[in-house]
């Protein structure tokens, strides 16, 4: 017997899978009756089958199109704050979706104010509050010394610093004071040595040379500091003495950007200023040494203090080792306290041994000791050179952030009130159903919230790709450093913090304020004369202008100071001009260093496309200067210097007033010689300058030129005396010095042939800093052009956002009062007249904004005003035109919807009603 | 869809809602006019066979059950799960019975369709 055919297995489970329970037996229960009833039927089971799927198909539909109408219905039977979120949420979305243009702008605002603060927050952490990644940073202390007046000794590579009682600190200790301090018996404090190189010379293989930022530490400084290594081994005692084999370190960054990340360059060996050294270890990726950047560069070479008399030779003195002298003040000290130990009291012996010391030395006089005492300095983010040169930018992009923040948020308030006006009926209507308020709050700071949460995911997008050109404004002109602003999991918390801080600034008034309309308000609405006024979307409109105001006066008073920057004459001719530097003394002796100078020259004069070359010790218009006591018939005062070599004038373009240029002929077996500038020449020799003479750092020089004066530190800076000699008659040769030529040519086009000319007269001596004049100009105004821009930027957003929120308000105020304007016209009053009637308020709103923002801009004035040049923070020009532009744009917004009103005819108007 | 349900999840608003739906769809009419020729047999299977005879429309077990579900959330139905036989594979079935407002709702729908068709017959062309 054939047995009873079944329905389709597949169907069935289909059918399962949708109904549950009850359904389930039913459904199933009724198609398999159907199924027999079919075979019974003779339908045959081909068709049976058949026709099972097609019902169990059509039961599944059935079923889902109820089950998606009951979705949106499905609160009803099931409660909870999760669920009632949910649907609230969909609410939220579709209300957004049913409004795009309010949703874009409020996003997008959102997006701006967020992602600004999201990069500068992060650029703030990041610049000023990373410690050292080490264990425990806040242990450490930078060791520095209150100097006496009559200190006399001679100092490398060092900087001050002011102790909490404003006192003068000196960072650098002799290292014969230096193993006496790590020898001083301090418990629970550990001393280690170390100091900075501006730049070594690196040659790998048959590379082209590179130049590095560079420290030297002493043995324990990996210990002291418990610095590990990410491969390899960190330095250790016995690499730091004399006689020991010449290792280092390198940073992860040199690893794997000049070593290609390879696990086998430890144990290979690099030329370090033209000495072989051996690479023991890598350290690990975030460090960069103890200072960051600024005065001194990031740190990627790191050899033992054993290693000076190769790294930096200059330090050697004439006679003896360094590191027996006791006038030469070299190595800094940092401590690292354990155990909480009182730095006072750490401080004490320290003091003790260091006066002893001095006085033995000489370096101050037995009855001047008492001021001299070592103080503990916070040491847990290395050096602050950077800091000190950042914070005040940084701080104003963290005001100028926080106000476009507050701007967005202002304007989403205003947005969403305005809206929720004319949703008014709905929460009403919802409120008089039994919604409780809360309900209600929560759901209007949700839409906020989602609206937030859209804006801060485009905000971070934003700050991650902005945040590397905001260290670059604020570092702009500092040289190479080493800050990381990398998407991470704080940034992330720190968007969330904002976006949070955003919903919840935007979205409690109008959720307060719109909640606790009831049912009266239904009434009111049928009246339909009656809308409300809007006065807190008024107030709101008003904060917007006010908190516009400063950004617009900054971005005035930047753009003036840029204009006025450009347009300050330096005296010579920058186009055209290309400068590089070069140091050939790190590797080189004196003459040699000088004979590579003469053949660089005749080298690059060789060049096609070059006009002339020569050298000189400062770049101009880089911030950097030389400066000398001097003495001229018995008068002493300061002349600012640079050395130059041959060719200088021609170089320069600089006009030559009397006497002769510098030239070959000026050696060091020739007299001292010195060209002027005419600013020298009227200080210090009135009349007749050239054939005088004057004294700098104790050498007789004889003035043989005047030239015209020039821009030498910075365009903000008033012309100098100064004086230019030649780069062959300073002390023991010359050292590193910037080549500067001009060509007839894009002086860019010459790279190549400059540095192979460099090449091919010594392969150990590496091309930096090679710009043209017009870009090291820029470079030093760049920070100011990038503030102008960012201020621009920023200004121009609020003013509109502010011009949306003014036009929607006055069109609202247009729809609101149409059937007044009508009564009006038809009782004959003029066009002029109700268009004035529409602009008054937008005139008052703004009015009041700029009278509260202008006293916000002045107030804010003294705080950019060491950045501003040729202008004054209160300028009534930048004011003016500030405070006009602003009103204008204000205007021209409520404008074009009063003018709609006052196009209108009376029976239009009044037929709306 | 109305409005009303979308703006809140509050239990009551949804009452509100179906108390005031009182009309019913084709289907919904088909489905209450066959309980009530069924009398004690308006279960799924039986209803499913009367509109195949008369409608010629095929109805699946799914549509009948929600369809009924609904009508029975409305207050227009109730229904008794009925013991199991071994015909269907030994799974229970559902019988239906109008309730009064189920009753009233047929009767003012099939009122409405009335009036709004009265004298219009003729114009619709015969069969």
């Amino acid at each position: 017997m054939t047995p009873w055919p079944q329905p389709p297995a597949l169907a069935r489970w289909l059918v399962a899978r949708w109904f549950d329970g009850e359904a389930r037996e039913v459904v199933l229960g009724d198609l398999a009756e159907e199924f027999d009833e079919q075979i019974r039927a003779g339908a045959g089971v081909h068709r049976a089958r058949l026709r099972y799927w097609r019902q169990a198909v059509s039961s599944v539909r059935a079923r889902r199109a109820a089950d998606q109408l009951a979705r949106s219905r499905h609160h009803i039977t099931r409660k909870g704050i999760m669920r009632g979120l949910a649907i609230d949420l969909r609410f939220v979305f579709r209300g957004l979706r049913r409004q795009p243009a309010f949703a874009a702008v409020a996003i997008l605002s959102l997006a701006i104010g967020i992602g600004a603060n999201t990069a500068i927050v992060s650029v703030v952490r990041s610049i000023l509050l990373t410690p050292l990644p080490v264990d425990r940073p806040d242990e450490l202390s930078l060791v520095y010394w209150a100097r006496p007046e009559t200190l006399r000794t001679r100092n490398y590579s060092s900087t001050g610093a002011r102790d909490p009682e404003g006192r003068q600190l000196h960072s650098n200790y002799s290292y014969p004071i230096y193993r006496a301090l790590r020898d001083t018996d301090t418990p629970g404090v550990a001393l280690a040595g170390f100091n900075f190189l501006r730049s070594v010379t690196i040659n790998i293989g048959d590379r082209p040379p590179v130049a590095a930022g560079a420290s030297l530490v002493s043995g324990n400084y990996f210990a002291v500091l418990r610095l590990g290594v990410a491969h390899g081994r960190p330095l250790q005692e016995s690499d730091d003495v004399p006689g020991a084999a010449p290792v280092a370190t390198v940073t992860h960054d040199f690893w794997m950007r000049e070593l290609g990340g390879d696990p086998a360059a430890v144990g290979r060996s690099l030329l370090i200023n033209g000495a072989p050294f051996q690479i023991v270890g890598v350290t690990p990726p975030d460090y960069r040494g103890l200072s960051p950047g600024g005065f001194f560069p990031p740190t990627e070479i790191t050899a033992p203090l054993a290693a000076q008399p190769v790294l930096s030779p200059s330090w050697t003195p004439e006679q003896g080792s360094l590191f027996a002298s006791t006038d030469r003040f070299w190595v800094r000290l940092l401590a690292r306290r354990t155990g909480g130990v009182d730095p006072e009291q750490a401080a004490a012996p320290l003091s003790a041994t260091l006066r002893g010391m001095a006085v033995d030395a000489g370096n101050i006089d037995a009855e001047d000791t008492s001021a001299v005492s070592v103080r503990f300095l916070p040491g847990a983010r290395g050096l602050d050179s950077l800091r000190a040169d950042v914070e005040r930018p940084l701080f104003i992009l963290v005001g100028v952030s926080g106000i476009v923040l507050l701007v967005a948020c202002a304007n989403l308030a205003g947005l969403m009130v305005a809206r929720g006006m004319s949703r008014q009926r709905e929460l009403a209507l919802r409120r008089a159903l039994g919604a409780s308020r809360l309900r209600l709050v929560r759901q209007l700071l949700l839409e906020s919230g989602v609206l937030a949460a859209a804006g801060g995911l485009a905000g971070l997008l934003l700050a991650v790709w902005t945040g590397p050109a905001i260290v670059a404004a604020v570092t702009a002109g500092l040289g190479p450093v080493a800050v990381d602003v990398r998407p991470d999991a704080a940034m992330l918390a720190i968007t969330a913090g904002v976006a949070l801080t955003a919903a919840l600034l935007s979205g409690l008034i109008p959720a307060i304020r719109l909640s606790g309309r009831d049912a009266d308000h239904l009434r009111h609405r049928a009246v339909g004369d009656t809308a409300p006024r809007l006065t807190l979307g008024r107030v709101l409109i008003a904060v917007q202008v006010a908190t516009s105001v400063p950004l617009v006066v900054g971005a005035g008073l930047f753009l003036r100071t840029v204009v006025n920057l450009d347009a300050v004459d330096t005296g010579f001719d920058p186009r055209g001009i290309g400068i590089f530097r070069v140091d050939p003394s790190l590797t080189r002796t004196p003459s040699e260093s000088a004979r590579f100078y003469q053949d660089l020259l005749a080298r690059l004069e060789a060049v096609p496309g070059m006009a002339s070359a020569t050298l000189i010790e400062n770049a101009l218009v880089s911030g950097w200067i030389s400066n000398t006591n001097v003495e001229v018939d018995g008068e002493t005062g300061q002349m600012y210097m640079n050395a130059v070599g041959p060719r200088f004038i021609e170089t320069t373009g600089l006009r030559l007033v009397a006497g002769r240029a510098l030239g070959d002929q000026d050696d060091s077996s020739a007299r001292r010689v010195a060209v002027i500038n005419q600013a020298a020449a009227q200080r210090w020799f009135p009349g007749q300058a050239v054939g005088r003479q004057f004294v700098a750092g104790g050498d007789p020089v004889e003035v043989v030129g005047v030239v015209a004066d020039s821009t030498y530190e910075s365009l903000r800076r008033p012309v100098e005396p100064t004086f230019y000699d030649s780069y062959l008659q300073r002390g023991r040769g010359p050292g590193a010095m910037f080549v500067m030529f001009r060509a007839g040519v894009p002086p860019a086009s010459l790279e190549p042939a400059v540095r192979r000319a460099v090449l091919d007269i010594d392969r150990q001596v590496p091309v930096t800093a090679f710009r043209t004049q017009m870009a090291q100009i820029d470079e030093t105004v760049s920070r100011e052009r990038i503030f102008a821009r960012l201020l621009l930027i920023f200004g121009g957003f609020t003013l509109l956002l502010a011009s949306i929120g003014l036009h929607g308000v006055t069109a609202y105020s247009v729809s609101r009062r149409t059937n007044e304007i009508g009564v009006r016209l038809a009782l004959g009053a003029q066009r002029a007249q109700i268009l004035w009637l529409m602009l008054r308020q937008v005139v008052i709103l703004t009015g009041a904004g700029l009278a509260v923002g202008l006293v916000g801009a002045w107030l804010a004035g003294p705080v950019i005003a060491s950045m501003l040049f040729g202008v004054e923070p209160g300028d009534p020009v930048t004011l003016a035109a500030s405070a006009g532009t602003l009103f204008a744009v204000a205007v021209l917004a409520g404008w074009l919807p009063a003018r709609r009103a006052a196009a209108m005819d009376a029976l239009t108007a009044l037929g709306r009603e | 869809m109305d409005p009303l349900v979308l703006i809140d999840g509050e239990r009551h608003n949804y009452y509100i809602l179906v108390f005031m739906r009182q009309h019913l769809s084709d289907l919904e009419q088909i489905l209450l006019y066959a309980i009530v020729r069924l009398e004690d047999d308006a279960h799924g299977g039986g209803i499913r066979k009367l509109v195949e005879e008369r409608t010629g429309r095929l109805l699946s077990p799914g549509a009948i059950y929600v369809t009924l579900e609904r009508l029975e959330s409305r207050r227009f139905v109730t229904s008794t799960l009925g013991e199991p036989t071994a015909a269907r594979g030994g799974k229970r079935k559902r019988f239906y019975r109008l309730a009064p407002a189920g009753a009233r709702a047929l009767r003012e729908t099939q009122a409405a369709l009335d009036q709004m068709s009265r004298g219009l017959r003729a114009r619709l062309g015969s069969r």
